[in-house]
């Protein structure tokens, strides 16, 4: 886990750091060059095999993103859309670009080497906002922000007791897991350091999420206020946003905000340093500790657990690593408490939930809704069903499980139910799949795209994913593929990977299995399905 | 530590807290329960190939989780089952995605070799097919390296080399490149393992449980008759090896994976520079001058000769006319052979070794302040220390293993101080890097001692309670000029006072240096001010601290220990003590000689003077490797006998007038000790090479041909013998040296000293001295810096050893074939040189040619070369300046001028 990278770039620390470094370097060709890598080599008292094993692990640093200007996006719902922008030279692909209300997302990179995200309806680039709609008790994410001096100060009269609010308010992590908020913040809290750090994870690319987009492009403030009072909670001086590329609109407007946030006067502005990490082009950097990796310079291979980031984060400090959404709760509840928080939701779910609904539907957006919403109402009520004849709804990203539609009236918006009922609400992001869609395909492009972003460290997803794209890309009705080494490789996936990219694509295959029988039957052999 | 209960397979265990499910299970149900792909015990847990899942429930009866058992910890009251169907199943998964990236024509060894651990694996889970599409693994081949060879077929992406460059080498040759599938192994930009700074240590090749990586030698699968651990002879680490041996020839060699010096490294030389044992040029038969040219004859005539010739010249001209050389290279009974038959059978202390020519200032100067003149801590306790401090040595090249060691605490933030006149590979990571003019060190040293005692960086309660002569120390370095001082090092004050702050404030500082303090004028003093600064800042006598001489010879040491040395005998003992003398009268049965004897370069001012009639010289070539290499030459050519003991014929063999074929270190037993003080156990892989005779036996045989009865060369018994005058030896038996030896001082018990001066020094009122000397100049500057303006400064490279006799006649000749200097990119414009390009080097003693690297690692002004190749002949420049105290030339100060050419 190279413990001696970590300190040789910890010496850098945020003051041109690797990561930073290959980013700038590439930022005009697509790719550092050769003499860059060495260069950036020297430079961080590393070596070549270092600066070119990172580099090249990513979608926009490595020798393939040469020339590069376009990327359109190739994200589960422009997928299905059918909406992917075409006919760009040298392009690339982005793995979502947050436009899954409207399909056709772009990413492209202008002449002075700046990033921007369009949708692409087939003759022009526009940038439709993100329609939003809320059904909570209370706007708590999507509301407007008020004062932005007073989001800060408020987390600051309350700093000491700011575990105690977020431990009564129950919040529970909006990046998939669902881990209690606030054993986290007391866990690094414990700590004794010289340094810490908050760390927002604004890379989680789940194809078919946009709220991410959405609070870090129109509620920044509410998202840094929530990584303050965690700083303020925990004794850590640095927060880090660490945004992926496919989101720079994002990035520009927390730029902004932290602008903003440096001019505020005492005692805020001095409290903590605000900093932005763009991301490179890598879905398994929002997996943690892949991430602290990345910010590192490291190749965002996952690391070990334990020790957990609280413990040994990044640069191997306590740190606190946790999502924007989650982040984006906690002015709220410092503000009227942790109990007025814990009294909306469900009795494991508290507070309100942002949901992106793609475009297959008849009012597709974001939509933040109290948790403990029947799912059936936030589909065909708040949504009004779909414009096409739809057969399933995968919620929770490319890992999330497939809910065929007759199983909605039977699901609420709460991290538990969905578990139990067998899928994820995860970060809350719906694909609808059209009737008219194969579910082959489907299955296809999840096992492809993990086969793709897998990190490649442990064996069950680096060959797995890989050799399951394999199977499911050759398995015709004529050479059906054999179903028990598909079941007994999923079954090597969930129990034998490192982390959750491998060990979560199980979930949605076995609900195609188990709902769609009918149709996957003739794809394999030796199957009662 | 705390333990805590848990269950193995249902039965109750107690764990170590923090202990990982594998290391667990290991420790009680073998190494082989549960099987591994990606893990090595010497690396950080990784957790990539997931071969060591465990099942693990809180409760007997529920089902079990799969975990990682290599890197999840055990917890209070698990229950851990470490097979079971289900785990079969799983592993037997593992394999079958592996082998579906891997050739199917390698499942079984290679015939005439060991399985791999991944094809062990594949047998014994009967995995032969995999059901997976097959495909070939990404990433080419490199195979440009002299040693080691990287296919990546066979690569199943356990990371092994990559974390082994990096955790223990500390290099980052290697990476992953891309991700997923299609990622697979590089070195530097996916180029050779040369372009990517690969130092060729091996230790990628020993751990990769594939052929992946292997070495010209297969080293790892390569089978053999048998494997003989030993120690290794290139530097005074005392790295441990296994060599493997086939048909009474050396095969192959490892590193020994548990050894406490080595933990399974070795470098370059350790692992691969073996050849030179079976070289044609071996010498195979004694010569013997006869008529102006050596002539072949059998051992009995070239030992009478010696017999002989050695009694005319002791009855003609008395004892002191012989003197003897005697070698750091061998074991310790054969120097305590060497000095016992110059005192016990000639009569004379005339016996010196090559410690006079590098560590001599060590052991002398810190006998002055310590009473004792050897390491006081161990490479072990690196970690354990807050700051280290490198002064005058290139551990890296020089002590590669140590130096890997001390990279590794540096790379994981232990601030370093380096004092150099070079850019060493640790200067580049110190944090200071004093870049001081050569010939420097003691106002430098001052310097620091003036900011520690400024800024009262001082444990008051240990300068008081174990030491002497503080006061007047430090009044005297009060008194010192700082801008003088400044201008005599050529480092800014701000430098050397922010490595004060940093050595002072650490809670356990860490000194080792190296000749770069012992080769100068001044040389013995520079260590006095080294032991003065942990002196003063209580840096002694805890894990994590002292000062420790990195020891450039296997036994340099021991060969001081056994006394090597005109002035004091086996034990260090004073030889002009009339009580030392009733002592050592007892222990050999005969008479020894009273007055202190001759160091060698009196040794060859006594040839020159036509005193010196005979020397014999073990295993150095002082023609080669002595200062001043004219001079010596001349001395050597008025002596009556030389007799010289070698592997190959050397510059100085050309000279001799009998020469001896010795065995090399791994046809012979004995003992090694490190400079750690550590005895480890040196034992024959093969037989002497035929006509060669062990060291220690043609000592015994000239010793019963003159007279004194010696029983034939058995290490057991000599070491017996050792011990009973030894006094640090006394607890040493052939018997209880373990697996990774003792640190002397042993005790009667058996116990050894990992730390020396733990409660008091070895003075007799148990106190440290604190003595202060002015700086002097060195004469070799004074007298020709003008006509020779550039200084010349030398050190030894990673791929060779000294005179290079050994390496040289091994494939590290094609990683390295030539000595390089280095020389400042503004000298370069200036002298009109190029990179590579060719300079004649001249001195006040001599000219050489040289080609040039030009690099920042030397500053303007100052010239850097290594010695290794004979051709160059660097010593017919060096200058005849010696220590002050101990006579060690001031090798590291030549005053030289530099012609394009």
């Amino acid at each position: 886990m190279s413990r001696n990278i970590r300190s040789l770039s910890f010496r850098k620390e945020l003051d041109g750091n690797l990561f930073d470094r290959l980013n700038e370097a590439a930022r005009q060709s697509g790719a550092p060059s050769d003499e860059d890598l060495r260069d950036l080599a020297e430079e961080s008292l590393l070596s070549s095999a270092i600066t070119y094993g990172s580099s090249s692990f990513y979608d926009y640093l490595g020798v393939q993103n040469k020339g590069r200007k376009t990327w359109p996006c190739k994200g589960t719902a422009c997928l299905i859309s059918k909406k992917t922008a075409v006919g760009y030279a040298d392009s690339g692909e982005a793995l979502c670009v947050g436009y899954c209300y409207s399909g056709g997302g772009i990413l492209k990179k202008n002449e002075t080497g700046s990033y921007s995200s369009h949708h692409n309806d087939g003759s022009s680039d526009t940038q439709p906002p993100i329609p939003v709609y809320s059904f909570a008790t209370t706007s708590i994410l999507t509301g407007a922000a008020g004062s932005i001096r007073e989001l800060y100060d408020i987390t600051l009269y309350k700093s000491s007791q700011i575990i105690d609010h977020l431990h009564d308010s129950k919040l529970r992590g909006r990046g998939g897991a669902g881990f209690p908020f606030a054993l986290k913040l007391k866990a690094c809290a414990e700590q004794e350091a010289d340094k810490k750090y908050i760390v927002c994870n604004a890379d989680e690319g789940d194809p078919g999420a946009f709220s991410d987009r959405y609070l870090l492009e129109q509620q920044p403030h509410k998202v840094m206020a929530g990584m303050f009072a965690a700083a303020n909670a925990t004794g850590a001086k640095t927060c880090i946003l660490y945004i992926r590329r496919e989101y720079p609109e994002a990035i520009s407007a927390c730029r902004e905000a932290i602008e903003t946030f440096n001019k505020l006067s005492w005692p805020i502005s001095n409290r903590v340093e605000f900093h932005i990490v763009e991301g490179a082009g890598s879905y398994v950097c929002g997996e943690e500790t892949a991430l602290l990796n990345s910010i590192e310079g490291l190749r965002p291979e996952v690391r070990v657990k334990p020790p957990y980031p609280a413990v040994y984060g990044l640069w191997g400090k306590p740190t606190v690593v946790s999502n924007v959404e989650t982040f984006a709760n906690i002015s709220w509840i410092l503000e009227k408490g942790g109990n007025s928080y814990a009294s909306i939701g469900t009795d494991e779910s508290k507070g309100t939930k942002l949901i992106s609904l793609d475009a297959r539907f008849k009012r597709p957006g974001l939509y933040e809704v109290d948790f403990g919403t029947p799912f059936e109402a936030l589909v065909y009520d708040m949504a009004g069903g779909f414009v096409e004849d739809i057969k399933a709804l995968q919620v929770g990203g490319p890992l999330g499980g497939i809910i065929p539609l007759n199983k909605i009236p039977d699901l609420i918006i709460d991290f538990n139910n969905f578990q139990q009922a067998g899928f994820t609400l995860g970060h809350g992001g719906i694909v609808a799949v059209p009737k008219d869609f194969p579910i082959i395909d489907f299955m296809r492009h999840l096992f492809s795209y993990m086969a793709h972003e897998s990190c490649g460290k442990c064996t069950p997803c680096r060959v797995g994913t890989a050799k399951g794209a394999e199977i499911l890309a050759m398995a015709t009705p004529e050479q059906p593929a054999d179903y028990t080494l598909m079941s007994e490789l999923l079954e090597l996936l969930e129990e034998g990977s490192l982390c959750a990219l491998g060990g979560g694509l199980p979930l949605p295959i076995r609900n195609c299995f188990e709902y769609f029988s009918e149709e996957l039957k003739s794809y394999f052999r030796l199957w009662e399905g | 530590m705390s333990m805590g209960k848990a269950y193995l397979n249902g039965q109750s265990y107690e764990y170590r807290d923090g202990e990982m499910m594998y290391e667990f299970a290991s420790r009680y149900l073998g190494v082989d329960e549960i099987p591994v792909l990606c893990h090595d015990p010497a690396l950080e847990p990784f957790g990539a190939c997931r071969m060591c899942l465990v099942e693990v429930a809180q409760e007997p009866t529920q089902p079990g989780r799969l975990l990682a058992s290599c890197h999840t910890p055990v917890m209070e009251n698990q229950y851990i089952v470490t097979s079971s169907d289900r785990l079969e199943k799983a592993r037997k998964g593992i394999l079958e995605l592996l082998l579906s990236q891997y050739p199917k024509y390698r499942l079984e060894a290679v015939e005439g070799q060991d399985p791999t651990v991944f094809q062990s694996l594949l047998d014994q889970y009967g995995v032969t097919a995999s059901r997976y599409p097959h495909a070939s693994e990404p990433g080419v081949s490199e195979k440009t390296h002299t040693y080691i060879h990287f296919d990546p077929a066979e690569c199943i992406h356990c990371y092994r080399c990559i974390r082994a460059c990096d955790e223990v080498q500390g290099e980052f040759v290697l990476s992953m490149a891309n991700r997923g599938i299609k990622s697979h192994i590089i070195q530097g930009l996916n180029g050779t393992f040369s372009e990517a700074g690969c130092v060729s240590c091996g230790r990628c090749v020993q751990t990769c449980p594939t052929n992946a990586l292997t070495d010209r030698y297969h080293s790892k699968t390569r089978k053999s008759d048998k494997q003989v651990k030993t120690i290794c002879t290139y530097c005074g680490v005392g790295c441990n090896l296994n060599v493997k041996v086939e048909d009474d020839k050396v095969v192959a060699i490892n590193g020994v994976e548990n050894a406490r010096a080595n933990k399974g490294h070795t470098c370059v030389k350790g692992r691969y520079a073996f050849e030179f044992a079976h070289h044609p040029d071996r010498l195979t038969t004694p010569l013997v001058r006869k008529d102006g040219e050596l002539v072949e004859v059998n051992w009995d005539e070239a030992l009478d000769v010696i017999a002989a010739r050695l009694k005319d010249i002791k009855g003609s001209h008395g004892p002191d006319a012989i003197a003897g050389i005697s070698s750091a290279r061998c074991t310790n009974e054969e120097n305590y052979l060497m000095q016992k038959f110059m005192r016990a059978v000639v009569g004379t202390n005339n016996i010196d070794g090559c410690a006079r020519v590098c560590h001599a200032p060590t052991a002398w100067g810190m006998q002055q302040t310590f009473g004792t003149g050897a390491a006081t801590n161990s490479v072990d306790e690196i970690p354990m220390a807050d700051c280290l401090l490198v002064t005058g040595a290139n551990p890296s090249y020089a002590h590669p293993v140590t130096g890997a060691r001390l990279k590794q605490a540096v790379l994981k933030g232990t601030p370093l101080i380096v004092i150099d006149p070079v850019c060493t590979p640790l200067a580049k990571i110190a944090d200071i890097h004093l870049q001081l003019l050569p010939g420097s060190n003691i106002p430098l040293l001052q310097m620091f001692s003036h900011f520690l005692i400024k800024h009262g960086l001082l444990d008051n309660e240990f300068i008081k309670q174990r030491s002497i002569g503080f006061e007047d120390f430090a009044n005297q370095i009060l008194l010192l000029d700082l801008d003088d001082l400044e201008n005599m090092t050529g480092v800014d004050r701000k430098e050397v006072e922010v490595a004060a702050l940093i050595y002072g404030n650490a809670k356990n500082a860490m000194a080792f240096h190296g000749l770069g303090v012992t080769e100068h004028y001044q040389g013995s003093h520079t260590v006095m001010f080294l032991a003065d600064i942990a002196m003063m800042t209580g840096n002694l006598g805890r894990p994590g601290t002292g000062i420790n001489p990195l020891r450039g010879q296997n036994n340099v040491q021991g060969a001081a220990d056994m006394g090597v040395q005109p002035h004091q005998g086996a034990g260090y003992l004073d030889v002009t003590n009339r009580e030392i003398q009733d002592l050592y009268e007892n222990h050999y049965g005969v008479k020894t000689p009273r007055h202190i004897g001759l160091k060698i370069p009196e040794m060859f001012g006594a040839a020159r003077d036509g005193k010196l009639k005979a020397l014999w010289i073990i295993g150095e070539d002082v023609l080669q490797t002595d200062p001043n290499s004219c001079e010596v030459k001349y001395s050597l050519s008025r002596l009556d006998l030389l007799i010289v003991q070698e592997l190959f014929m050397t510059e100085t063999c050309s000279m001799a007038d009998v020469i001896l074929p010795a065995s090399s270190f791994l046809e012979k037993s004995g003992t090694f000790t490190n400079s750690d003080r550590r005895v480890q156990k040196v034992n024959a892989a093969i037989t002497p090479r035929p006509g060669t005779r062990p060291d220690g036996q043609i000592i015994s045989d000239v010793m019963n041909r003159m007279g004194y009865q010696q029983g034939d060369y058995d290490p057991a018994s000599i070491l017996s013998e050792i011990s009973r005058i030894v006094p640090f030896f006394a607890g040493i038996t052939w018997e209880n040296i373990d697996a990774n030896g003792k640190q002397w001082p042993v005790l009667e018990d058996g116990s050894e000293t990992p730390i020396l001066h733990r409660d008091q020094f070895k003075h007799p009122d148990g106190k440290g001295r604190f003595l202060f000397y002015d700086f002097e100049p060195s004469p070799e500057l004074k007298k020709n810096a003008e006509q020779f303006p550039y200084i010349l400064t030398t050190g030894r490279i990673l791929e060779h050893y000294n005179c290079g006799s050994m390496t040289r006649r091994t494939p590290n000749a094609e990683l390295v074939d030539h000595d390089v200097l280095l020389m400042n990119p503004a000298d370069a414009r200036k002298e009109g040189v190029t990179d590579k390009g060719r300079v004649e080097i001249s001195s006040n003693n001599g000219t050489t040619h040289l080609s040039v690297k030009i690099t920042e690692d030397v500053k303007p002004g100052i010239l850097f070369t290594t010695f290794h190749f004979p051709e160059i002949a660097i010593n017919h420049l060096t200058s005849d300046i010696f220590d002050q105290e101990t006579m060690t030339p001031e090798y590291k100060v030549v005053a030289v001028s530099v012609k394009a050419c």
